[in-house]
């Protein structure tokens, strides 16, 4: 196993152990309801580098791009990390009578959330609700097995017919595939995280979080290929200044596109101004939630967007590491957002636990991910562009742009 | 200008190679040789030819930023000013100043300032529009257009020398070199010295 993932790995451990061990104790000093609102938190932060593994996988085999070649094994790899997700999601539907006041709407005295589930009841109840848990399951893992199978496949590829064959096959099935899983993951952003305040909704709901998503994976893979470069020779060899500067291109692009959404989000609620969809503001306008958004923004968006102007510091792995690093953290709050005001009407409050638990679900992840990293060459030496990447790398190694010295 | 010297006929030497990576392996040498006044002619925006030439950084990026952050903030102060000073109306209740509304316009005048700026500065610091080139009299020069790359060396620079400079070209892979002659006002002004 190579050095770098074996050092993550022990830490990403220690901090897996040390975080849910953290979690598993405050269930007992801070009872259930604390503990499985910090997990649903913990869970959905976690869950979106699978979901942001899996988009990109497809996008990269979709679109014929040279540049997310060096990413595809980590994408990959995260995508094998399903089944952990469907083993963090059983403590989430151990709490459902806490975290979803849909499942027993006459015990909150509320009789507009009653008059509402009338309605809704049609397509959240309990039933359905595992139901289509299962169908989204069976979806992500059957794609990531698929594409993973014929990678490997193609990696045993005896000729280049046969490797462009294969990545005919990827390419087909990201094509539906892309639908197919953004769908998934738009009911299951409905099902697990919108359905918090189940007389609200919104349509672009699923397309935000999918931008979080896609931001802290690109943030978490930014990091990992820096690390991995300095410590393997030839994976080192085809990562060069343009790659980075390609990672965070679009790791840049999808924050300004989830600021977006969501500043699109806030203008059409506010300026309609409705009883049924106000609701998610007007909870939201007390400390310290007030205080999280305006943080969020100048933290979460302004300043890494002003750093990521600058060109130098995306070509400099080293700089985009630390605004990776940045970003994996803010990433956490915007989850804050959208899920602990309508969890936690009265008081409004951060708990330890909200941090304990993401931070031990991730770690924990991040084990299970580097293993199975670990596991294939780091490389898709047989893919039908790899040859192109090497040559425009080595063609520039005389020049200013030549790869970067890793230290 | 340069009275005594003739080297004065002569504009630019123009070295024209066939791919875009031969002209990058080109223009690093070029670059490596010390010559400062140089361009390069290509049919498509070739990646890196910028740093590759060793050319100095663009500052449109620069004023673009500073002209969208004015536009930014007089889209914004212009609304306010408007809504809450100029001429407050009530509008289904809600308070004059209503920040959430201001952001599109805010962002259309950040974008529009931006956008001016460059068009405009970019013609500016090119010296565009310009009908005549001294270039556009070297022979072969259309074929930059269609399929050939091409780097040109200023007569203008401290290294150039007509015949040096033309063979260190040749010894960069060209496929051929050409010079550019000055155009009449040029040509007579090299007469000139010459006369004398």
């Amino acid at each position: 196993m190579n050095e770098a993932i074996k050092k993550m790995r022990s830490k990403a451990l220690a901090f897996g152990v040390l975080g849910t061990g953290a979690t598993i104790a405050g269930y007992f000093i801070a009872g259930q309801q604390q503990f499985f609102q910090s997990w649903l938190i913990g869970f959905l932060y976690v869950f979106a580098f699978a979901c942001g593994g899996m988009g990109f996988l497809m996008i990269h085999h979709l679109a014929p791009g040279k540049w997310s070649l060096v990413l595809q094994r980590l994408h990959e790899a995260a995508t094998r990390t399903f089944p952990l997700i469907l083993i963090l999601f059983i403590p989430v539907i151990m709490g459902m009578n806490d975290l979803y006041p849909w499942i027993n709407p006459s015990a909150h005295n509320d009789h507009v959330l009653e008059e509402v589930m009338h309605h809704k009841g049609m397509y959240l109840n309990v039933h359905d609700f595992f139901l289509r848990a299962a169908i989204y399951f069976v979806i992500w893992m059957a794609f990531a097995a698929l594409l993973s199978r014929w990678s490997r496949q193609q990696d045993a590829s005896r000729d280049t017919a046969e490797a462009e064959k294969l990545a005919l096959k990827m390419r087909m099935l990201s094509g539906i595939g892309l639908v197919i899983f953004g769908l998934a993951v738009t009911f299951a952003s409905f099902d697990w995280a919108m359905s918090v305040e189940p007389k609200w909704y919104s349509t672009v709901y699923g397309a935000m979080l999918m931008m979080a998503q896609g931001v802290a994976t690109l943030s978490l893979f930014a990091i990992i290929a820096f690390k991995l470069a300095s410590s393997d020779k030839q994976y080192g060899s085809v990562i060069g200044a343009q790659q980075y500067h390609d990672i965070g291109n679009m790791m840049f692009a999808f924050l300004v596109l989830f600021t977006y959404l969501g500043t699109g989000e806030l203008i059409i609620l506010w300026s309609g101004n409705l009883p049924e969809e106000i609701e998610h503001y007007i909870i939201r306008m007390k400390d310290p939630w007030t205080q999280l958004i305006v943080g969020l923004t100048l933290l979460h968006f302004t300043l890494p967007f002003l750093i990521m102007l600058w060109k130098s510091n995306k070509r400099n792995p080293r700089r985009l590491s630390w605004i990776a690093a940045w970003l994996l953290v803010t990433s956490l709050f915007v989850y804050f957002w959208y899920l602990l005001p309508p969890l936690r009407p009265e008081p409004p409050y951060f708990h330890w636990m909200d941090f304990t638990a993401p931070i031990g679900l991730f770690g924990l992840w991040l084990f299970v991910f580097l293993g199975s990293l670990s596991k294939r060459p780091l490389l898709p030496q047989k893919d039908p562009r790899f040859p192109a990447v090497v040559a425009q790398l080595a063609g520039k190694s005389s020049g200013s742009e030549a790869v970067v010295s890793h230290g | 200008m340069s009275h005594s010297s003739p080297q004065s006929n002569v504009y630019a030497l123009v070295a024209e190679y066939p791919t875009p990576e031969a002209l990058l392996t080109a223009a690093e040498k070029v670059r490596d040789a010390g010559y400062k006044r140089v361009d390069a002619l290509t049919p498509f925006p070739v990646h890196g030819i910028v740093e590759a030439l060793g050319l100095p950084k663009s500052r449109m990026a620069a004023l673009v930023f500073c002209a969208a952050l004015f536009g930014a903030i007089g889209g914004f102060y212009l609304q306010v000013w408007l809504t809450t000073q100029q001429y407050p109306l009530t509008i289904s209740g809600r308070p004059y100043f209503s920040w959430p509304n201001y952001i599109p316009v805010t962002f259309e005048c950040m974008v529009l300032a931006a956008g001016l700026t460059a068009f405009f500065g970019m013609l500016i610091r090119n010296r565009l529009p310009r009908p005549y080139h001294p270039l556009f009299a070297t022979r072969g020069i259309e074929a930059s257009t269609t399929g050939k790359f091409m780097i040109v060396v200023e007569s203008t620079d401290p290294k150039f020398d007509e015949k040096g400079t033309e063979s260190f070209l040749r010894s960069t892979g060209a496929e051929s070199v050409n010079a550019a002659p000055f155009d009449d006002f040029g040509r007579d002004q090299a007469a000139d010295g010459a006369a004398k």
